[in-house]
């Protein structure tokens, strides 16, 4: 579904991405893990493109994205869940939802999608005329990844959701983005928190410094003395 | 009685002002660009008001809503060639402002060279003028002229369909959102430069409108922009940059403190007013009246 291949990416001098690739097939979860400043929000970022990519390619549903607008991306079925949540804080929690299905056109099917947001988070629906900055750090959490379900993705990033939480609401955005993968989303999931990331995930990459320099499925990464050792802290 | 009297007399220039400020505030909200040339595209819809009025006779509402569209069209273009080529390099923010200022000069003296800088008034017989009386206090009565009355219910309407179109539509909301995230926003597939364009076409409108509305009173000439500009400036500082309701209340207020210095102090202070009292919001409340707590914009 998503196939990265050899990217690079630079910040001025620094070279923030140096031939990464990575591929995620549909339906899966896969997570990316490392430490902090290894490239893992810079690689979402370039795979959206919201930052310039230097060399490389990224294709999505077997289609090149180079050229590609980041509202075209989106528009094409793959969304992100930014880091620290992004939820606009001056708009309700209504208003966040609707725009994240700001480029859908079937009105009806959006209501639809509104409501069962809204059965499955009964504190959302709760507080749909509240405005979003008053909610608390995991109900933004949760409101930042319905309004990017809200736009109905194939293919979900979520940038480091567990940020900033207290560890009963890790644990329920953990279970929320399983629920969202067997609704049939495939979700790539960047974490410092490998722990959980690794549980939910069926296959796993860990990057440093720029690079993956370990790849295998979630249950063997857990295993591996290395990702003990550095990320599991066991 | 005096003082009530110029309360009600400083509404309507107040309505002006807070047109001027929204079109300021909305820009700088929506593109972070200070917009400079928005006193100029204030200007220009007082003179395409004055071309519709005196060539074409077209009654009052007609070139009122003409010379918003054409208002619209050129706050797009002076987007389009001023800030757009510099948004394509990352809008580095003292070019954006340098552009800004240059735009505005180049749009002041083209103008002047075009319609020579001699005042010129719109027609008087354009908007009925009556002396209407509201109420009387202690016998002495309180009026207000038909004119006035109805400059500010025209402010009023035109902020009252502003503010609907941003509560209610989704494009409105996405203009809201986008002044607070505009990157965050792409990734629900917004198209930036349409958010953009559309800010600048409302906030042309505005512009317009309030140098229509403003040439129904006063003698309008090419150097009017510079003040008015300023003083619009003021008013989204007094109200909370990025805060429409604040932007509202400021120049209600800026109106009605320019009127009461007019009427106990001297006319000669009413333009200083309108800076004394900002200055002295800010030393109080950086953020202005409804300001947001400080977020710079990157």
């Amino acid at each position: 579904m998503l196939e990265v291949n050899d990217l690079h990416v630079y910040y001025g001098n620094i070279h923030a991405l140096k031939g990464l690739s990575l591929h995620v097939a549909e339906g899966e979860i896969v997570s990316l893990i490392g430490a902090n400043g290894a490239g893992k929000t810079t690689l979402l970022t370039a795979i959206m493109n919201q930052v310039p990519r230097a060399q490389g390619s990224v294709s999505f549903l077997g289609r090149p994205t180079a050229g590609m607008t980041t509202p075209m991306i989106v528009r094409s079925g793959m969304t992100m869940v930014p880091e620290g949540r992004r939820i606009f804080p001056r708009c309700s929690v209504l208003d966040n939802l609707l725009l994240g299905a700001y480029a859908r056109k079937d009105k009806k099917s959006v209501r639809r999608d509104l409501e069962d947001i809204f059965t499955s988070y009964p504190r959302l629906a709760e507080r749909r005329r509240q405005i979003a900055g008053t909610l608390s750090g995991g109900e933004q959490q949760m409101l930042s990844i319905s309004r990017a379900l809200m736009s109905r993705p194939r293919l979900m990033l979520l940038d480091e959701p567990s940020m900033g939480l207290s560890p009963i609401i890790v644990e329920q955005v953990f279970a929320t983005i399983k629920t969202i993968n067997e609704g049939g989303t495939t979700v790539l999931l960047v974490e410092q928190n490998a722990n959980q990331a690794l549980r939910v995930s069926h296959r796993g990459y860990v990057m440093e410094t720029g690079e993956v320099v370990l790849e295998d499925s979630s249950a063997n990464l857990m295993q591996n003395a290395q990702v003990k050792e550095a990320y599991l802290g066991s | 009685m005096e003082f009530i009297q110029q309360v009600i007399n400083g509404l309507a220039q107040g309505g002006i002002y807070s047109l001027i400020a929204i079109g300021w505030t909305t820009v700088y909200g929506v593109v972070g660009v200070m917009n400079w040339t928005h006193g100029e595209v204030y200007m220009l819809g007082a003179f395409c008001g004055f071309f519709l009025f005196t060539r074409l006779h077209l009654p009052f509402l007609a070139g009122l809503l003409i010379s918003m569209v054409a208002g619209s069209l050129i706050a797009m273009a002076i987007d389009q060639f001023g800030y757009k080529p510099l948004r394509k390099i990352g809008m580095p923010r003292m070019a954006g402002f340098i552009t800004a200022l240059g735009l505005s000069t180049l749009l002041r003296y083209s103008s002047t060279a075009l319609f020579t800088p001699d005042p010129q008034a719109y027609p008087a017989n354009l908007l009925s003028y009556k002396l209407l009386t509201l109420f009387h206090i202690n016998g002495k009565a309180i009026t207000v002229s038909s004119l006035h009355l109805m400059i500010f219910l025209g402010t009023l309407v035109i902020m009252a369909a502003l503010e609907l179109f941003i509560r209610k539509t989704l494009t409105g909301k996405a203009m809201l959102a986008a002044s607070q995230d505009m990157s965050t926003l792409e990734l629900m597939g917004a198209n930036p430069e349409k958010l953009i364009k559309i800010t600048f076409a409302i906030s042309g409108a505005l512009g317009a409108a309030a140098g229509v509305f403003v040439g129904t009173i006063y003698a309008i000439n090419t150097m009017m922009g510079s003040l008015a500009g300023l003083k619009g400036w003021s008013v989204a500082i007094l109200g909370g940059v990025g805060n429409m309701t604040g932007s509202m209340l400021g120049g209600l207020l800026l109106g009605i403190a320019e009127s009461l210095t007019a009427g106990f102090v001297s006319t000669g202070y009413k333009d200083a007013i309108g800076f004394i009292i900002m200055i002295l919001v800010l030393l109080v409340k950086p953020t202005g009246l409804k300001g947001y707590s400080a977020e710079e914009k990157v």
